[in-house]
């Protein structure tokens, strides 16, 4: 019983001093910018590699003087824990650091409770990688403190559905879509809702549940109706994986491919099931390989080497996030929540790290501009083929 | 909104929820790991009638909870008559809630499936929520300690026993599993209005298992204990923020310790009361009063 107590108030301690540290080396008044991401558990990939870049970013702005002459503090969250998570973030960024602005969350389940409480606060929030209900109420308005820093995900499957049939000339698409989640389902009613109204038809429709690493019995029955390719919107790319290794065992691979977007473009998918999956073919907001990023990519890899995760586009996101909220810092010359609202409703042909120029839509607070790839799989990597808008 | 306040809301969240699973679990000793999908039942049941119907948060919520009552009638008739107990109750519990998950992301009319129903009233606030945790608590309190809880736990210690004595063990049980579908319900409707979005998938198995880890954590036959322990279990994630990306690690590893040096949970089947303090201040006073008269 003494043995507990003494473990346990030791661990308290140990706790208590390291919130000391975090809380300690206060400067003066620098512009403090919050993050959410999930940085822990499976997906930590996705936030930790996030909250690199934009470090990185903000010790090149501090070094060269900060922002308004001040300097810029970046405050990361984790929020892997559960749906909660995210509130209770955002609450503590408001009301215990003072944020500026707030970059994340990524997923949209995350992100749209936030917009009433950030609305109360007056601090513009940017989220990345979300659905259109982020930015959006029920009626079409628009959520007055909530800004994309990428394209609606959507948007993707539209232009890929009008690629692969004015390009590609396909006809017969077949979909093997998650229905527990968002992402899948609004992915797949999109590039459904595009491809039939070209003239496109689906010729067989299939579900699997999350994490799922047996569709022999789906892939058969899709490959009875004899289409060209499966679209399959996959969130987790290991499913992807399995689906191509059993597509390929079941023989049925010379004659159809598969069709992705932008949730499965991870580069360890490649090391999973590169041959199998080669000729798919997916669309992305931004191609990594591109030679534009080489400089970033290097950049990050020899400062970040030893996280062991590669720079992937939604941390480049992210990293548009803060450059438009810099953007509207620098153009408003004020902190102030409503300035900076105002200024980032009024972005024109921003400059950002995925490239391109964007300009927000004060409508929907969705940027336009934003570029498409679209990506073929060779050799066991993935090669851009074209760039595309549709 | 405070972050104080929003934790505080979130803590009473759950303690309703919790109080469901002391109920079944606790003292009537039937491990559930679904009750996910009571709280998701209420949750849409409550969101729906007040979004599309106008009824008002209260009373939505309290349909919610009957629904959810309701359905667990489905699942708990043929498993409880048929003596289903142990794991295997806990798993026919587990397709339930799994099933309920997969029937609302499949369905588009007013649940709006996997995409999520938002624009939900935000109306938990801090009052009500504490209000409505306090009620909970109390029920809980009175039930377990009434002629129907000594009844359950009867059940728990020895199930044949308590038959051979006459208890109607079937209906006793049926009777817990309604009331803890109940209370669950109701804390998914505090849940939905509390968020304002939600999508079939926020009540995953990980919310069953967090609440079957509260009462565990808490003590197994007590009431206090899984209600401090969710007290602390919803605060200790906040707390490690700032070991940021060990958070999560450090959240189970003293989990981990605190069943290893105490496997009963943190009071066991004791209950923590304010009872004795105020008995000792009396008595002190008392004898304060006694010898101030002597001193006299």
């Amino acid at each position: 019983m003494k043995k507990m107590k003494r473990i346990i108030s030791l661990l308290l301690v140990f706790i208590l001093m390291l919130s000391l540290v975090a809380c300690g080396g206060e400067k003066k008044d620098p512009i403090k910018i919050g993050f959410e991401g999930w940085s822990s558990g499976a997906d930590a990939y996705m936030g930790q590699v996030a909250i690199a870049v934009l470090q990185d970013y903000i010790d090149n702005v501090n070094a060269n003087g900060g922002w308004l002459g001040r300097q810029v503090e970046l405050v990361p969250y984790d929020i892997s824990k559960d749906f909660s998570e995210s509130i209770n973030a955002t609450n503590r960024l408001i009301n215990q650091d003072k944020v500026t602005a707030i970059i994340g969350p990524d997923g949209s389940p995350f992100a749209i409770p936030l917009g009433d409480i950030v609305e109360n606060a007056q601090i513009p929030l940017l989220p990345y990688g979300s659905n259109a209900a982020v930015t959006l109420n029920d009626d079409g308005s628009v959520k007055p403190y909530v800004f994309r820093a990428c394209p609606v995900d959507s948007d993707s499957a539209t232009v890929l559905a009008s690629y692969v049939y004015k390009e590609m000339g396909v006809r017969r698409v077949a979909t093997l879509i998650e229905t527990t989640n968002a992402y899948c389902v609004g992915m797949g009613e999109a590039f459904v809702k595009a491809f039939t109204s070209l003239g496109g038809e689906i010729v067989a429709t299939e579900s699997y549940p999350v994490e799922e690493i047996e569709f022999r019995a789906q892939l058969t029955k899709l490959a009875e109706s004899k289409p060209e390719y499966i679209f399959m919107p996959a969130a987790a790319y290991k499913e992807v994986g399995n689906a191509a290794k059993q597509l390929k065992e079941l023989g049925f691979s010379d004659n159809i491919k598969i069709l992705g977007t932008d949730g499965w473009y991870i580069p360890e998918l490649m090391g999973i099931a590169g041959p199998e999956l080669e000729g798919a073919h997916l669309i992305i907001g931004a191609d990594m390989s591109d030679p534009e990023f080489a400089d970033i990519i290097t950049d990050y890899n020899k400062k970040h080497g030893d996280l062991d995760m590669e720079l992937h586009i939604y941390a480049l996101y992210a990293l548009n996030a803060l450059q438009f909220i810099e953007h509207a810092i620098l153009e408003a010359g004020s902190t102030e929540g409503p300035a900076i609202r105002d200024a980032l409703e009024n972005i024109k042909d921003l400059e950002v790290s995925t490239g391109g120029k964007w300009t927000l839509d004060p409508k929907t607070h969705n940027p336009k501009g934003s570029e498409f790839s679209i990506v073929k799989v060779t050799d066991s990597q993935f090669k851009t083929i074209t760039k595309y808008t549709d | 909104m405070g972050y104080a306040k929003g934790i505080l809301i979130l803590m009473s969240i759950n303690i309703v929820g919790v109080c469901g699973v002391i109920i079944l679990t606790g003292f009537t000793g039937l491990f559930s790991l679904g009750h996910a999908g009571f709280m998701s039942i209420g949750a849409y049941v409550a969101a729906i009638l007040t979004k599309y119907f106008g009824i008002p948060f209260l009373l939505s919520m309290l349909i919610g909870g009957l629904i959810a009552s309701l359905s667990s009638l489905i699942v708990g008739y043929p498993t409880l008559r048929g003596k289903l107990k142990g794991d295997y109750f806990a798993i026919a519990m587990m397709g339930f809630a799994e099933s309920i998950r997969l029937l609302f992301s499949n369905i588009y009319p007013y649940f709006n499936g996997a995409l999520g129903l938002s624009g939900i009233p935000l109306k938990m606030n801090l009052t009500t929520s504490l209000i409505i945790c306090a009620i909970v608590v109390y029920f809980t309190f009175r039930y377990l300690n009434s002629q129907h809880g000594k009844l359950l736990i009867s059940i728990r210690e020895q199930e044949v026993a308590a038959e051979l004595i006459g208890v109607n063990v079937t209906k006793e049980k049926l009777k817990s599993l309604l009331i803890s579908a109940f209370l669950c319900g109701i804390s998914g409707g505090m849940m939905a209005f509390y968020y304002t979005y939600m999508t079939p998938n926020t009540f995953s198995a990980e919310l069953s298992n967090n609440m079957l880890a509260a009462v565990v954590f808490g003590g197994m036959g007590s009431i206090s204990g899984p209600v401090i322990a969710t007290i602390i279990l919803t605060a200790l994630p906040e707390l490690l923020r700032a070991v940021a990306r060990w958070r999560l690690v450090i959240y189970g590893l003293l989990m981990i310790i605190v069943m290893l040096f105490r496997p009963e949970g943190l009071l066991g089947n004791k209950e923590i009361s304010l009872y004795p303090f105020i008995k000792r201040i009396k008595k002190e006073k008392k004898v304060r009063d006694v010898t101030i008269k002597e001193g006299k």
